[in-house]
């Protein structure tokens, strides 16, 4: 859980790092970037499990109550030997009790030589909340692991009428999807020259 | 004797058409000669007066190729290679365009001969479908979307940039579309929507702008393998399949937008009601408490697109059935 975003944001920071200063001293290459940073209150629905979800404006998004970080983009370019490498990161980062990777995130990689080749690798997520005011019995324990309290399963078992008492007061939870989308893309173009340009 | 006497009578009344023409033609082989006679200045000539659009272009792919590292005689042009021989322009000390090819908005400059600038080049890949496509019969340029002088958006160099606010994100793809498809915006403030104002998708996540094989300019060619691109777990194959859903996910479904759950075009149980009509309890008039028709109508009892693989029962998702499944 959550190793492709670790993953993601330390080669970027690291990357960041060790070769940002040099390049930015680095004659003939402009390095621009942005960083959106701020906060956001948010007037919660009461009935929703999760603070930072509430109802239909929240169906596809993860709209943080606090400290955000909506965007961030980073931007190389050698105009003189046609090289270039941007970066966007949207949504990936808020500031709250519990994890801080947000659920909408948005990562995009592009780097390669202007006509020649370009590497582009994406990482999406796209959230889909069905209900914020579902119920559940079960409990989780690490990633998929859902268990039923003992107690629960004991008492209903001898009484199955105390089921609809149980369920009143069940643990609230998103019901929904979410999908994670992974793009890498590797384009070609030589020309006649290709050859020689590749290895300039 | 007679067929000839039409045949003159044709020829004479078709006379007026065909001097006309002649004339016109005439008269634009004079206006164009120009062209004709113009040669290549070189882009040196052109950056000499148009240096600060050419620093502009630069940052942007098809500057860095055409200025810096052109890869074919034809992008050695430069700046020429799309606006034409400069020659007679650079001699007029920039007073007339000496027949270069201007992409400007309020140019005179007919749109195929602007478009064609541009397909000599971006003819191939997502453009293969461009001449006859939707968009090149309404007589679009390419300049009308796309800015090619700097950079502009994040990616295709389109006008728009895109917009965001903490509640919506439009990304540039969509928002170049709307202003036209006006439709559009309505559908997408629906309650149930394709999450294009959430930024997770864009118009050209399904549709290809440059023309395609299938309906609707969709990049797939057909609409339900546009729709199990991201859905692939609809597309089966399923045990017991919902032959409409094999058909059409348009069927049942509003592509953009709708004010039902789950983008269906009209609300369960009517939306089934309006092909199951032959007998039981899908023709009976249902009250809201029937469990039949609460919540989720239906799809309580039926599932979204009939079928899984391993679970059994014609029409039915099936609760655990272990005979059935022992005979599966």
């Amino acid at each position: 859980m959550r190793t492709v975003e670790r993953l993601l944001l330390g080669i970027v920071a690291s990357i960041s790092v060790v070769r940002l200063p040099g390049l930015v001293a680095a004659e003939g290459i402009r390095v621009s970037g942005e960083v959106e940073v701020g906060g956001q209150p948010v007037s919660t629905d009461p009935d929703a499990s999760d603070s930072s979800k509430f109802g239909k404006l929240a169906e596809y998004r993860d709209i943080a109550d606090g400290g955000v970080l909506p965007s961030a983009r980073v931007d190389l370019l050698d105009t003189a030997k046609g090289w270039f490498a941007e970066f966007r990161a949207e949504d990936p980062l808020a500031v709250r009790g519990h994890d801080p990777f947000q659920e909408d995130q948005r990562y995009h990689l592009r780097f390669g030589k202007f006509g020649l080749y370009e590497i582009d690798m994406q990482w999406d997520r796209i959230p889909h909340v069905f209900s914020n005011q579902a119920r559940t019995l079960f409990s989780q324990e690490g990633d998929g692991d859902l268990r039923l309290a003992d107690s629960v399963q004991s008492a209903v078992q001898t009484v199955p009428d105390l089921l609809e008492g149980f369920l009143g007061s069940a643990r609230r939870f998103d019901l929904g999807m979410r999908q994670d989308t992974g793009s890498f893309r590797f384009r070609y173009t030589p020309g006649s020259g290709g050859i020689a340009l590749l290895a300039s | 004797m007679a067929r000839i006497g039409v045949f003159v009578q044709r020829v004479w009344s078709a006379l007026p058409a065909l001097l006309f023409f002649s004339l016109v033609g005439a008269r634009v082989s004079a206006w164009a000669e120009p062209i004709a006679q113009a040669s290549h200045a070189g882009s040196e000539a052109c950056l000499a007066c148009h240096g600060e659009q050419a620093e502009a272009m630069k940052e942007t792919a098809m500057g860095a190729i055409l200025l810096q590292a052109p890869r074919n005689s034809l992008e050695q042009l430069g700046c020429e290679s799309c606006h034409g021989p400069g020659s007679a322009h650079v001699e007029s000390g920039g007073q007339s365009l000496g027949g270069m090819l201007s992409f400007r908005a309020d140019s005179d400059e007919a749109t195929d001969r602007k478009n064609d600038a541009c397909t000599q080049c971006h003819e191939r890949g997502g453009q293969v479908y461009w001449r006859g496509s939707a968009h090149a019969s309404a007589n679009l340029a390419c300049v009308d979307c796309h800015l090619v002088m700097k950079r502009s958006s994040d990616r295709h160099q389109l006008k728009t940039a895109g917009s965001r606010t903490p509640l919506t994100i439009r990304r540039a793809e969509t928002e170049i579309c709307l202003p036209c498809h006006m439709e559009q915006p309505a559908t997408l403030q629906r309650s149930s929507h394709m999450p294009l104002r959430e930024g997770k998708l864009t118009c050209t996540s399904c549709h290809n702008p440059h023309g395609s094989a299938g309906p609707s300019l969709l990049v797939e060619n057909s609409v339900n393998e546009n729709c199990y691109r991201c859905h692939a777990e609809r597309r089966g194959p399923f045990l017991w399949e919902h032959s409409p859903a094999r058909e059409n996910c348009l069927d049942c479904h509003e592509a953009h937008g709708s004010i039902h759950a789950g983008l269906l075009k009209v609300k369960v149980p009517r939306l089934c009601q309006q092909c199951h009509i032959e007998t039981g309890h899908s023709t009976l008039p249902l009250s809201g408490a029937s469990r039949f028709a609460f919540n989720r109508s239906c799809l309580n009892c039926h599932p979204r697109y009939t079928a899984r693989t391993i679970l059994p029962g014609f029409a039915f998702s099936g609760r655990e059935d272990p005979g059935l499944e022992e005979e599966v």
